[in-house]
């Protein structure tokens, strides 16, 4: 089948050049979120089929239970290549298993009194809760994060 | 059994303890900060509670742990992030239970060596009561 001749595919409109490299500068930016099954990957999966657009700096970790991450997996994200880091599990009392979300938020706070005594800013590193059936809250957690990362200054590394 | 001048020390400190159970007392404790894991093993098995776990943290026990551990790989981490050194100690959630800086209060301490004995990470030395020999004599 042949294109309509008026499709050109090759050269982008002129308008749409700063568009491309604002793009780019979001794809530098990286936001790591790792969400629990239950709640956080169910609404993310649902936000996916609702074909919600996400910011496309968000990479999605899966895991059984946010009650799994530990302060290394946090500060090896922001210490690799991650500008930011959501934690996104379930509502307070409604873990499946019973206190996981709990257990990460306390490790979310240390996580982020550590940055802050070495002069990084605490904000990077969040926790969100939401329960699976709330597709628009996780989107809007994600889109939260990316602008607050967004307004910090660069995460220099040495 | 022959006492150190340590061990002396603190039976004059600590008249009511008694030496019929101990197999040692008045080893000097030496603690590596740097090794400690914070399992806070040795604050339950000190039986004059010289060894306790706070609820605060010294961010350095992470920057100064050897690189091997789990405790070195956060420190390796941090020091890639930081952008300035720690300023003070901070204050630990309820929930994150190892992160925990040990106090020890040598003034209460036995030297029993309890602690070493118990803690995993050979973080804690009793060094063994040196007796000189005048010191036997008297």
């Amino acid at each position: 089948m042949r294109l309509p001749a008026q499709v050109d595919r090759v050269t982008p409109d002129a308008s749409a050049v700063p568009a491309v490299a604002s793009r780019a500068a979001e794809r530098r930016r990286a936001i790591v979120a790792f969400c629990c099954r239950e709640c956080a990957y169910a609404a993310a999966d649902a936000s996916a089929n609702a074909r919600t657009p996400l910011p496309p700096t968000v990479r999605l970790v899966l895991l059984p239970c946010t009650g799994r991450v530990s302060p290394l997996h946090l500060l090896e994200a922001l210490a690799g290549d991650a500008d930011g880091v959501m934690v996104a599990g379930c509502l307070e009392g409604q873990c499946h298993y019973r206190e996981g979300n709990f257990n990460a938020l306390d490790r979310v706070l240390f996580v982020q009194r550590v940055l802050a005594s070495v002069g990084v800013e605490p904000e990077r590193v969040r926790m969100f809760t939401m329960s699976a059936g709330e597709p628009p809250r996780f989107a809007a957690a994600v889109r939260e994060m990316d602008r607050a990362v967004a307004a910090l200054p660069p995460l220099s590394r040495s | 059994m022959p006492l150190s001048r340590r061990g002396r020390e603190v039976l004059e400190r600590l008249p009511q303890v008694s030496l019929a159970g101990g197999s040692a007392l008045g080893c000097d404790i030496v603690r590596h900060d740097e090794l400690c894991v914070g399992c806070g093993r040795c604050a339950a098995v000190c039986p004059s509670d010289a060894n306790s776990q706070r609820e605060r943290f010294d961010v350095n026990q992470l920057l100064d742990a050897p690189p091997g551990s789990r405790r070195g790989a956060l420190g390796t981490a941090l020091r890639r992030l930081q952008r300035r050194a720690p300023d003070g100690p901070v204050a630990v959630p309820a929930r994150v239970t190892t992160y925990r800086t040990i106090d020890y209060d040598a003034a209460v301490c036995l030297g029993c060596g309890a602690c070493a004995r118990a803690c995993p990470a050979q973080a804690i030395e009793a060094l063994a009561p040196r007796v000189a020999p005048a010191e036997v004599a008297t």
